[in-house]
């Protein structure tokens, strides 16, 4: 089948775009760009999930595919788009640590450690299926690069949005071990929306409750009539 | 054989003449239809050269040696970079060596004599926009010889002929590299002809200028050479980007039917480029001076990946 | 079967909890929960007949361990809230629409740290630890102002992104049974088995990924960033939870993880990477601990230092270290906990607002005597004298550890030494401070609901620490043996 052909390239143009879009990420200002960016990263494991099943013939995937769709290019994005509209921020413009230049550079300084590493200690299995290793070194890339962007960026949401995509370098680089039971996928799916809903509560409850914070100080009699802190 | 190559580097370099004045209109008129005006005629870049080469040539009084001769210093050595690129015919044989460094380095050659020009005029908007553009074309060159780089490894050689050649026998889907090489090249491009968002080429504001303010105190025929070799320049690394990625048509003979559907396709093809730098130079601002690292840092970025997977597969 | 209860119970009173609205039947199910896990454990702990009856249960020795230590520290947490909750609606700080969400959030933590300790899948661990994260986040952010959701955040965060680490080292791993066998594993005990002919550079980078998750759970340095500021914010009762069992879980993995290295062939450099992060992790607390000025931060920095030093006995390896391990385990526990309590009773007390924001401790003995004896008697026992259990196990690991090398040891008594110098340092300048006359605080009568659990740990405490309980060394060293160390002590 022409299919089964093309598979193998697909995946591997799709990993390296996911990789890309792992540097957009790093340096991304605007908050809706970053959240399409996560989309997109999303569906290119949709994408590479789909290949897997074709190349494999795993239902599995194909299950995968489908959850990942539905949760994660459709569901949390729209989660944050919600946060962010209770929260007026358009922006991210501040970093901590490290600019997005340098960013990227230490994500190619990360990606080349990585294949370094993964290459001296997977000997015995860089023979057997390339493809699982660069499936293997390109997921913990991702899992790294996502680590920098929760590092380097200030606000919560941003935060968050870096975390999800450590959940995707994971399920990348879980894809490309066979017969993985599809439960954890399940799983992932379960805690990521758990971590969005609490943090989306907690970020709302820090950006709505300065009336109260006002409120609280007034009562430790620490904020005076007048709105001064005594 | 020798006779071949010599009529080779003719062709070519007439060629490029010829059409680049074209391609620069074709973006010109996109900018300007998308920002709903009329435009330009598309041969406008013509009869601007001719009117350039009829008017008188001025000098400022603090103007050198480099005011008089780098016009034409800066147009030879583009028109010696065009032998080196085969538009749309590639030869059997190099008339001289097609080393894509030396290419890059010719390039930057140009580059720092337009800058030395700017400074020649003892003016102040000369001045920064050389200090401007050299710290440009310094952030830009590791991005620029890393996607070279990553050109010679993928086909294995040097010369930008063999580079060429070794495009047409490859389908570009089946190699992810050249894929992806196409994004740092196509910013690439942006970056060396000076284009929004890195620079506005349209601006007649002197404190935004970059390009046009070293040339602030040209005038007549150093002007038209001027604007000549930056669109041979446009026109050059259109092709490189070009026949990589969309290599039909190319010419591998010498026979005239084959030769003249080569010129037509890259004729074709060069407009279609033109129409998407237009677009593309519309969808965005011009970007502040101190944010363009971060353009050229994802370029960076898209070049080093490539290798990389170059390497890992 | 027997096992099953423990699901079926927290359902059961996490329902109820749901639907009853008011303060004291909550609290009641609240502290209902704890007791009856315990007794369900002492059950199981005394009839090891029964445990094969569970099939989708990992009841052995250190699994009841664990479990008994989390169920003691819930239910005197339990206790302890009755009356420090009370007090915290009482003067405001807490609203009544986040009772609900207190003792739900309260239940559903112990449910799932039971889950956690006897799943048989090491994916349901992590699942499990995760909830346990995010659980005690929430109620660690509970009183909803600005400093507890920032420590709250910190806490989720570094917690979370390291468990995906772990995540990854399951996941390699598997994939190494599955290199051996064909069909991968994810079950503790069968992955055990397979142990000895995986491979050795997979299962390495396997043992360093999934180190890394459960080591930040545990607040071992250099993950331990969240750890003093989420124990000082959080209220008493919950850090107490945090400190005494939580943290516990994260060195449950990696007791279970290194008790599989065990079998492979790469155990000598788990070791030495074990104990490299104990060093790291005890230098930086106890030198830390000089430093502060609060009461909870410095009783915090002191979890990661026993944690620290859990650790360097797993890493050690032999037989004996890890039964003190696991001993030490016990008794940081019930003593840490206690002293959170002892210290939740002095900021009911002395939070008055002050300008700098913190306590301002004074008349010490004069207005809160019970609470300053138990906190002298806890950081006695921190320090290790002789009637409180810390002592015991630290001369056994200290022991054991100079079969390693004889700088551990040294170095280690070096820093508690700091440690017990900081501590000391603390209370001496607590106990020295008086009040102007008229200008002190009202003295805060504690409900009888807080000091009883204070002194039932410390009962406790000095019972292990001066008796072995029959059946507690058998138990203990049966617990090693289960982990795959010897049975010869």
């Amino acid at each position: 089948m022409i299919l089964t052909e093309v598979a193998p390239v697909w995946i591997r143009i799709c990993l390296i775009l996911v990789l890309v879009s792992g540097g957009f990420l790093l340096s991304s200002r605007s908050m809706s760009n970053l959240v399409r960016t996560y989309q997109f990263q999303s569906f290119l494991l949709v994408l590479i999930a789909l290949g897997l099943c074709i190349l494999e013939g795993h239902i599995t995937l194909l299950l995968v595919a489908v959850l990942t769709l539905v949760s994660k290019v459709w569901g949390i994005p729209a989660c944050i788009r919600l946060i962010q509209e209770r929260i007026h921020i358009q922006q991210d413009l501040k970093f901590s640590y490290l600019r997005p230049p340098g960013a990227l550079m230490l994500s190619i300084l990360i990606i080349l450690l990585v294949y370094v590493c993964f290459a001296q200690i997977l000997e015995s299995l860089y023979a057997a299926s390339s493809l699982f290793f660069l499936g293997s070194v390109i997921g913990v890339s991702l899992v790294l690069m996502g680590l920098l962007a929760v590092c380097i960026r200030r606000m919560a949401i941003s935060k968050v949005i870096g975390y999800l995509s450590m959940e995707n370098g994971v399920l990348a680089f879980g894809l490309f071990v066979t017969e993985l039971p599809f439960f954890i996928e399940f799983v992932i799916i379960i805690d990521l929306i758990i971590l969005v809903l609490l943090t989306s509560i907690m970020t709302v409850g820090i950006d709505s409750s300065i009336e109260e914070y006002k409120t609280r100080l007034q009562e430790f009699h620490l904020l005076s009539e007048e709105g001064g802190i005594s | 054989m020798i006779g071949e190559s010599f009529i080779f580097a003719f062709l070519n370099v007439a060629f490029v003449v010829v059409i680049s004045p074209f391609f620069m209109m074709v973006v010109k008129k996109v900018k300007a239809r998308v920002q709903g005006r009329q435009g330009p005629h598309l041969l406008q870049g013509y009869y601007n050269l001719a009117k350039l080469f009829r008017k008188e040539t001025l000098y400022s009084e603090y103007a050198g040696f480099i005011s008089r001769i780098a016009p034409y210093a800066a147009l030879s050595i583009l028109l010696v970079a065009a032998v080196m690129v085969p538009i749309f015919w590639i030869p059997e044989q190099e008339l001289v060596t097609a080393n894509i460094i030396v290419f890059l380095y010719l390039l930057v050659t140009g580059r720092l004599l337009i800058a030395l020009l700017g400074l020649d005029a003892a003016s102040t908007f000369g001045g920064m926009g050389s200090s401007r553009e050299m710290s440009l074309s310094a952030i830009i060159e590791p991005v620029t010889v890393v996607v070279f780089a990553a050109l010679v490894y993928v086909t294995g050689s040097f010369s930008i002929h063999d580079i060429f050649r070794t495009a047409t026998t490859m389908f570009p889907a089946y190699n992810p590299t050249v894929l992806l090489l196409s994004v740092p090249l196509f910013i690439l491009i942006i970056v060396e002809t000076g284009r929004v968002p890195v620079d506005n080429p349209e601006t007649h504001l002197e404190l935004t200028m970059v390009h046009e303010g070293m040339l602030l105190d040209t005038s007549g025929r150093n002007l038209a050479l001027f604007e000549l070799s930056h669109a041979v320049k446009q026109t050059l690394l259109m092709a490189i980007l070009l026949n990589i990625i969309l290599p039909a048509g190319i010419a591998l003979e010498m026979s005239a039917g084959v030769l003249i559907l080569g010129g037509v396709l890259f004729l074709l093809k060069g407009t279609v480029l033109c129409v998407i730098i237009g677009l593309f130079e519309s969808a965005y601002a011009k970007m502040r001076f101190f944010q363009i690292p971060n353009l050229f840092m994802i370029a960076f970025f898209f070049s080093i990946l490539t290798i990389f997977i170059e390497v890992m597969l | 079967m027997i096992a099953v209860l423990y699901p079926v119970v927290a359902l059961g009173i996490l329902l109820l909890q749901l639907l009853l609205r008011r303060h004291r039947s909550l609290t009641l199910l609240g502290v209902i929960h704890p007791v009856i896990s315990l007794i369900i454990t002492l059950y199981l702990i005394v009839s090891p007949g029964i445990w094969d009856d569970s099939p989708f249960f990992l009841i052995d020795h250190i699994s009841l361990f664990v479990m008994l230590i989390t169920s003691i520290i819930f239910a005197a947490a339990a206790l302890y809230a009755v009356g420090y909750i009370d007090g915290l609606v009482r003067s405001g700080d807490l609203e009544k629409r986040s009772l609900r969400i207190f003792y739900f959030g309260f239940s559903f933590l112990l449910a799932a740290t039971t889950m956690a300790i006897f799943t048989l899948n090491i994916a349901l661990f992590w699942i499990c630890a995760e909830l346990t994260t995010v659980l005690s986040a929430m109620l660690i952010a509970i009183l909803a102002l600005r400093a507890t959701i920032d420590a709250s955040l910190k806490y989720i965060f570094i917690c979370s992104t390291s468990m995906l680490f772990s995540f990854i080292g399951i996941i390699f791993l598997f994939e190494a049974v599955r290199n051996k066998t064909g069909v991968g594993s994810l079950l503790w005990t069968e992955i055990v088995d397979e142990a000895a002919g995986l491979d050795s550079g997979m299962v390495f980078i396997a043992f360093v990924f999934f180190f890394i998750g459960f080591a930040a759970k545990s607040g071992i340095v250099p993950f331990h960033t969240w750890l003093p500021e989420a124990h000082a914010k959080a209220p008493s009762a919950v850090s107490a939870v945090l400190s005494g069992a939580i943290l516990n879980i994260g060195m449950y993995g990696i007791l279970r993880m290194t008790g599989i290295m065990k079998e492979t062939g790469v155990f000598g450099q788990v070791s030495v990477l074990l104990i490299i992060f104990a060093m790291m992790t005890m230098s930086v607390a106890c030198l830390s601990m000089l430093r502060q000025k609060k009461l909870k931060t410095l009783i915090a920095f002191s979890s990661i230092e026993n944690m620290g030093f859990i650790m360097l006995g797993i890493g050690i390896g032999s037989p004996v270290a890890l039964f003190w391990a696991l001993f030490h385990m016990l008794s940081h526990s019930c003593i840490k906990a206690g002293l959170f309590f002892s210290a939740g009773i002095l900021h009911r007390q002395y939070k008055v607002p002050t300008r700098t924001g913190e306590d301002e401790i004074g008349d010490l003995f004069l207005l809160q005597p019970f609470a300053a004896i138990t906190l002298m008697a806890g950081c006695a026992a921190l320090i290790g004298m002789p009637l409180f259990p810390l002592f015991l196990s630290k001369v056994g690991i200290l022991l054991a550890a100079t079969e390693v090398s004889v700088w551990i040891p040294a170095i280690v008594l070096l820093l508690f030494a700091c440690a017990g110098v900081a501590l000391i340092r603390f209370y001496l300048s607590v106990m020295a401070v008086r009040f102007p006359v008229g200008e002190g605080p009202v003295p805060y009568k504690a409900p009888l609901s807080m000091k009883f659990p204070v002194i039932l740990l410390l009962i406790i405490s000095i019972m292990i620490g001066t008796v072995m309980i029959p059946g507690e060394e058998a138990f203990l060293a049966a617990a090693v043996a289960d982990l795959g160390f010897g049975v010869q002590l």
